[in-house]
């Protein structure tokens, strides 16, 4: 595909000059594509999200804890909502065959849930540093060329910072607590930290989208972009203000470079995890499937989906 | 007669309103916590996020409650969610089991709704005034539940599959629903002034505004009386032992139990 015959209209040049564009307008077909491929991702990322946490909300060891992780679950759900209603906007596929295509496998999600959620101290590490990590891959995102992407995910951010601030309050919670409660965080980091790098994709060079999405405006800051800043600007800083020991001993930061090296994350179990290999792939989708399939009745006695 | 201050009521007064008060904190505990398992998992994307609202409203409405009752009680709200044995809840059974299946879930729910509105109407139309504008405030939430829930019954009972799993549902729920209307305390709530209406007059009203729901479809309520074993006395099944050990293991471990 080369950038001539995709100006029609001078698209690409409206994109360049940082427009936005409407789903009433005339897209190209590989910007659509492109489109949905990404925001399905992310529509299907929010719904896997939902099941880590959910065993959780039960489990929260106060009253004023379980109303907080039962809402941020619950708008881990809103979220899939919104974006599925923006992936449709682009009128290649309704809900339903997004949601198909995920319990097919033919579609993926973010590789970060298919870890487990082990331990109270794992409920609040995903509200405070993934959702963290999120708020930054999605806080770029609201300049996305397409507009309605842009709109939905300026209110999804302003709900992450509540999920943020929820998990974080848990964070110092532990870590000011007992020797028990601070290993148990201690834990925590340790499982999550490289799935949390990881979290925003490949590395520029290995990205196999990357590029076209870029392109298009679609994103507007790269993987390694969006891990370095993560890293610089929220996720060592509260690992040091809780006194979380970083299980990365070469961790350094770069002066000359401006930028924190680490030790190389393992990319082929990255890859192997997305293709089905991680510790709870299967039951993920099981969840999702069997809360799918026993509830057919209900969608259509409804008359939804 | 009116009580503003429970330092010159009656002992016999203030032994049943805690009680009552206690029944209505466990009640809304238990279904909060019940209502959990559909997040994540239910019907829909929008269900998903209205199931959950509805369950976070019974935990705060439950919090109130438990508030209410360290008032009268030494201890804390936290003491009263997490630190009672099954025997010494007083929730009724019928919001105990796991959830068979969405319809088991709306004719609950919606049981327990228009129970809880009967009740909490007669809660502030009792003797202690205190109580009024809390009551009066989950009653304004649960307009909305009690909307939500007869939506989906409408919904269900027109579909053949809807309205099958409806009946059972129906069948199997309805004895535990008139046996919510059981004294919690020693004493006849009612006649002790807790309720401005007699607990047998509330299961009426509930029949008959439950029952007029369910006869608006079509469907009728079975006839039976009121289950014998009932959670007003502690008699609990297995289901609340288990949910209730599920929401104590982090607060056992003490981990992160101050918030």
């Amino acid at each position: 595909m080369s950038s001539t015959t995709i100006n029609r209209d001078g698209f690409r040049d409206r994109i360049e000059r940082g427009e936005q564009v409407e789903p009433t307008e005339n897209l190209p077909r590989e910007y659509r594509e492109a489109a949905q491929r990404m925001i399905q991702f992310h529509a299907n990322s929010e719904i896997v999200g939902t099941l880590p946490e959910r065993r959780w909300i039960k489990k929260a060891p106060s009253l004023r804890r379980k109303r907080a992780i039962s809402a941020k679950v619950q708008d881990e759900a809103g979220h899939a909502q919104v974006l599925y209603r923006v992936a449709e906007t682009l009128g290649l596929k309704t809900r339903d065959e997004m949601i198909e295509d995920l319990l097919e496998g033919d579609a993926k999600y973010a590789n970060v849930f298919n870890y487990e959620a082990k331990t109270w101290a794992d409920a609040g590490y995903i509200a405070c540093f993934i959702d963290g990590a999120a708020m930054f891959r999605q806080g770029s995102l609201t300049e996305s060329s397409y507009a309605p992407y842009a709109r939905g995910l300026r209110k999804i951010c302003y709900e992450e910072s509540f999920h943020v601030k929820h998990g974080e309050d848990i964070i110092r919670s532990l870590a000011t607590g007992s020797k028990k409660e601070q290993e148990m965080l201690q834990d925590a980091v340790d499982r999550w930290w490289e799935p949390t790098l990881q979290f925003f994709g490949p590395r520029d060079d290995d990205s196999v989208h990357q590029d076209e999405l870029m392109d298009w405006g679609l994103k507007v800051k790269t993987n390694d972009e969006l891990r370095q800043q993560f890293l610089e600007e929220f996720y060592i800083p509260k690992l040091e203000q809780y006194g979380v020991e970083i299980p990365d001993d070469d961790l350094y930061y770069d002066e000359e470079a401006g930028r924190w090296e680490y030790s190389p994350l393992d990319w082929d179990r990255f890859l192997e995890v997305s293709r089905g290999g991680g510790p709870m792939n299967d039951a993920r989708m099981d969840e999702r499937t069997r809360a799918y399939e026993d509830n057919v009745w209900v969608r259509r006695a409804a008359g939804v989906n | 007669m009116t009580v503003d201050n429970l330092e010159n009521a009656e002992e016999s007064f203030v032994n049943a309103l805690e009680a009552e008060l206690l029944a209505v904190a466990d009640d809304d505990h238990v279904m909060g916590n019940r209502l959990c398992d559909w997040t994540g998992v239910a019907p829909t994307v929008e269900e998903d996020v209205a199931i959950s609202n509805v369950a976070q409203d019974e935990l705060g409405h439950a919090e109130l409650f438990y508030d209410q009752v360290a008032e009268i009680r030494e201890g804390s709200s936290q003491e009263l969610a997490y630190e009672r044995s099954p025997e010494e809840y007083r929730n009724a059974r019928l919001l105990e089991a796991p959830f068979e299946d969405w319809a088991d879930t709306v004719v609950r729910h919606y049981c327990y709704d228009v129970a809880d509105a009967v009740r909490l109407r007669a809660l502030a139309d009792g003797e202690y005034e205190p109580i009024e504008g809390v009551a009066q405030k989950v009653l304004d939430e649960e307009a909305y539940h009690t909307e939500h829930g007869e939506v989906w019954i409408e919904t269900l009972a027109a579909d053949v599959e809807g309205r099958e799993r409806l009946v059972a549902a129906l069948e199997d729920a309805w004895a535990d629903a008139l046996a919510f209307f059981e004294p919690a305390g020693e004493v006849d709530p009612a006649e002790a002034g807790v309720y401005g209406r007699p607990l047998d007059a509330q299961r009426e009203a509930f029949v008959e505004r439950a029952g007029s729901t369910f006869e608006s479809v079509g469907l009728s309520v079975p006839d039976v009386d009121p289950a014998a074993e009932t959670g007003r006395e502690g008699a609990h099944s297995d289901d609340l032992e288990e949910l209730l050990a599920e929401t104590r293991e982090v607060y056992e471990q003490g981990v992160d139990v101050g918030a």
